[in-house]
């Protein structure tokens, strides 16, 4: 009673007042606890791509690529234990054969650049790359912004229709992975102040330009680079088929050093018999073995020089399957490996063996032998049998020490050296 | 016996023991058609003259050398116990005859009429020996396979498939088979296997150094095995050894004691050419590509074999047991008699 009097009244605004300002950091203090909620939800999502084993995964892969109009690639049923986490497509279905042809199909470079990844006519890292630019070259010009929309993020949409059709047909290389990036991030650093056309010029020449600096470029830098550590009286081995070795070998050849070159082939693929084409055709003196007889050429090799899919960060080098035998016993017998890669092959991943992440082939391709004339293929007729499994990976993963040496357009260092060079790559470029 | 000889010229051996069984059969024939009474000298002039002759036409086998020492062995040996001795005495190098210092010096040149008889016996009993080995090393195949095991191969040798087969039904694991290319024997072990039901996952010979990581355990059959204990097995198998040396993965070599030479072979440099042989391009790369007027001075490589050195190899897995690599020279003095070596060389 008598402390009522002495309190000071308070008018009803001001209680109104007291009362906002205490719902108002009420409400702050729920939207800080809900940004941080938010904060500890954003994880790296993990591709789907491995993940071939998660039901619910390919569930929600197939919905977003049928909204898309992309067909998913069913995958082949019979897989061997250690890479049931990874996709096997399966040859015989096709995934063209529902591609309509309005507004919203995929544009037919395309499409056609698709199909000839997947049936193997473009191989090799650069040509496939090289492929692809041309064909998103032809998909930027051809595009046509409906009104209501900008341009970015019309082009976006069909950028990422057009990538996950030609992940389904073949998987990406890490080098048309690199590429996608830097078109999405010059994409994405438009101004937006220019018209339609004149975006489309500067994406396109942009895009004309990173094949020309870091593929073409790049290769005779590289070739300028190796040549002078190649000998006359030198044998060098090479593996399979890498167009920057091709070049480097060829341009050897024209300046005169007097060498001999020792190819090693492996199945299925058989790559090759394209380098000692292209080899001998040049007038390279050349010697021709299966990697099983690896061992017995192997005294009489000076240097071996091969071309990599990608190197990881950790140093480790990801080839076509064989490479890590050939630097093996190239190890053991002291002879010094180089590996010849352009700079835009190099991967912020990382990863130690060939199992986690890989591309499958056909399996059957492993059943049948090359030399077909010759001897009675066994096993096809044996696939159906529960007992027969067969493991076709594409690629392997190579440890840095076996690799004395890895050659790219910014210098020579030890594989090791990798995650320093992206560093600085990324400080000078928009990478 | 000229019919043995034209063989031998021209055909190719295939399949187990084959050639060994030629071979015995034929010193069998020479030895039968003799007179009746023999000395041990007589005997062995007989068999290196008809050695000597057979290995002029096919010197890269291995076996037919060891086939031969084996038989000069045996008719020293069968003279010795003709006489009266335990046939330990014929053997002159044994450790515990250093120590004894009996100075027993048999008596060659005596003609006796159950020599003969008893040589071609002995031969007999060796001849069956060699034929049960296969049996004999697919036996020890539970002691050294664990449940839940993942082995590798490479290639077709009759030892694996009987040994893998026959534990098959005893134990339960998977094999890896490397193709073994251009010959491809991997394919025919892989069907083999399948037949028998033991889950089979062939890879390409390029994708084993990958698989390496994931295998417990690497068997291979060989074509012949050398006194310091390196092998000359199929071609392919030195890649297997080094990258199974690389991953610390232990290698098992199967192969029967007929097939231990008493060779050295220390020169892995693949100077010595005579060791190998080398095939026909045509399975490496196919006349319809190589013969093109352009591919006149490319050289194709096809041996046949691969030198394996003793130091990649874990254990031999024997007719008689099994048997550390450094410890073959033991086999050997049970085998042939140090000074027969020579007589075949001059």
């Amino acid at each position: 009673m008598m402390g009522d009097e002495n309190k000071p009244k308070k008018s009803k605004s001001e209680l109104k007042a007291e009362r906002r300002a205490k719902q108002e950091a009420e409400r702050a203090a729920k939207a800080a606890k809900r940004v941080d909620a938010g904060k500890k939800k954003s994880l790296p999502s993990v591709p789907a791509n491995i993940q071939a084993d998660n039901p619910q995964v390919v569930r929600k892969v197939t919905k977003q690529l049928e909204k898309q109009m992309v067909v998913r690639h069913a995958d082949e049923q019979k897989k061997v234990n250690m890479v049931v986490h990874l996709h096997q497509y399966d040859r015989t279905s096709s995934i063209t054969r529902s591609i309509g042809f309005g507004k919203q199909a995929i544009h037919p470079a395309i499409v056609q650049v698709g199909l000839k990844y997947s049936q193997g006519f473009i191989t090799g890292s650069n040509a496939r790359c090289i492929a692809l630019v041309d064909a998103l070259c032809h998909l930027i010009k051809d595009i046509k912004t409906p009104k209501d929309k900008m341009f970015k993020f019309h082009l976006e949409s069909k950028l990422k229709q057009s990538i996950n059709y030609v992940e389904q047909c073949r998987p990406k290389s890490i080098s048309m992975g690199n590429a996608i990036k830097f078109l999405r991030s010059k994409l994405y650093n438009l101004p937006s102040d220019i018209t339609e056309d004149e975006s489309k010029d500067v994406l396109i020449s942009a895009l004309r330009m990173f094949v020309k600096e870091n593929i073409e470029l790049a290769g005779i830098a590289i070739s300028k680079s190796v040549i002078t550590k190649i000998r006359s009286g030198d044998n060098i081995l090479t593996f399979g088929s890498s167009s920057v070795v091709s070049r480097l070998l060829c341009d050897a050849y024209n300046s005169g050093i007097d060498f001999t070159v020792t190819i090693v082939d492996a199945r299925p693929k058989l790559c090759g018999v394209d380098m000692l084409e292209k080899l001998v055709h040049h007038g390279v003196k050349c010697t021709y073995l299966h990697i099983t007889a690896i061992s017995h050429v192997m005294p009489r090799i000076t240097k071996v020089i091969c071309g990599a899919h990608g190197i990881f960060s950790n140093g480790y080098v990801m080839g076509t399957v064989g490479l890590a035998s050939v630097c093996m016993m190239a190890n053991f017998a002291n002879v010094p490996v180089i590996i010849c890669c352009e700079v835009y092959k190099f991967s912020e991943h990382v990863q130690t063996d060939s199992f986690v992440k890989n591309e499958l082939g056909d399996p059957r391709d492993v059943l049948t032998p090359h030399n077909v004339q010759h001897k009675k293929a066994v096993l096809p007729e044996m696939w159906d049998k529960d007992c027969l499994k067969a493991l076709n990976i594409t690629y392997d993963v190579t440890p840095p020490k076996y690799i004395s040496m890895v050659v790219t357009e910014l210098g020579q260092f030890p594989s090791l050296s990798v995650p320093a060079v992206l560093r600085m790559r990324s400080k000078i470029s928009a990478y | 016996m000229e019919t043995f000889l034209i063989d031998l010229e021209s055909s190719e051996f295939t399949g187990f023991g084959n050639l060994s069984y030629k071979v015995l059969n034929h010193l069998r024939n020479v030895i039968h058609h003799t007179r009746s009474s023999q000395t041990a000298t007589e005997l062995i002039e007989l068999v290196v003259k008809e050695g000597k002759k057979i290995l002029l036409l096919q010197s890269n086998e291995h076996i037919i050398q060891n086939i031969i020492l084996r038989v000069l062995k045996i008719i020293r040996e069968e003279c010795v116990k003709i006489l009266g001795h335990s046939e330990d005495l014929a053997n002159k190098e044994t450790l515990h005859k250093m120590l004894t210092s009996n100075d027993f010096q048999a008596n060659f040149d005596l003609p006796s009429k159950e020599l003969k008889v008893r040589v071609i016996e002995m031969m007999k009993e060796y001849k069956t020996e060699i034929e049960d080995s296969l049996q004999s090393i697919a036996a020890q195949g539970i002691e050294h396979i664990h449940a839940d095991e993942l082995i590798l191969t490479i290639g077709y040798t009759e030892s694996v498939e009987h040994f893998l087969t026959k534990t098959g039904p005893k134990r339960n694991f998977r094999v890896v088979v490397a193709e073994g290319s251009p010959s491809y024997g991997g394919h025919n072990l892989a069907k083999s296997l399948i037949e028998a039901g033991i889950e089979a996952t062939v890879i390409n010979d390029s994708a084993i150094f990958a698989v390496m990581s994931r295998v417990n355990k690497v068997i291979l059959g060989t074509s012949a095995m050398f006194a310091n204990g390196g092998l000359k097995a199929t071609i392919g198998s030195h890649l297997v050894a080094l990258a199974a040396k690389e991953h610390s993965v232990p290698l098992y070599v199967l192969a029967s004691i007929h097939q231990l030479s008493p060779e050295y072979y220390s020169d892995i440099t693949g100077k010595d050419i005579s060791f190998n042989k080398l095939s026909s391009p045509e399975g490496v790369l196919g006349f319809h590509i190589s013969g093109s007027a352009k591919y006149t001075d490319l050289e194709i490589c096809n041996p046949q074999y691969d030198y394996v050195p003793p130091d990649l190899v874990t254990l031999f897995i024997t007719n008689t047991g099994g048997v550390a690599p450094l410890n073959l020279y033991q086999l050997l003095g049970d085998q042939y008699l140090h000074g027969d070596y020579d007589l075949l060389k001059k």
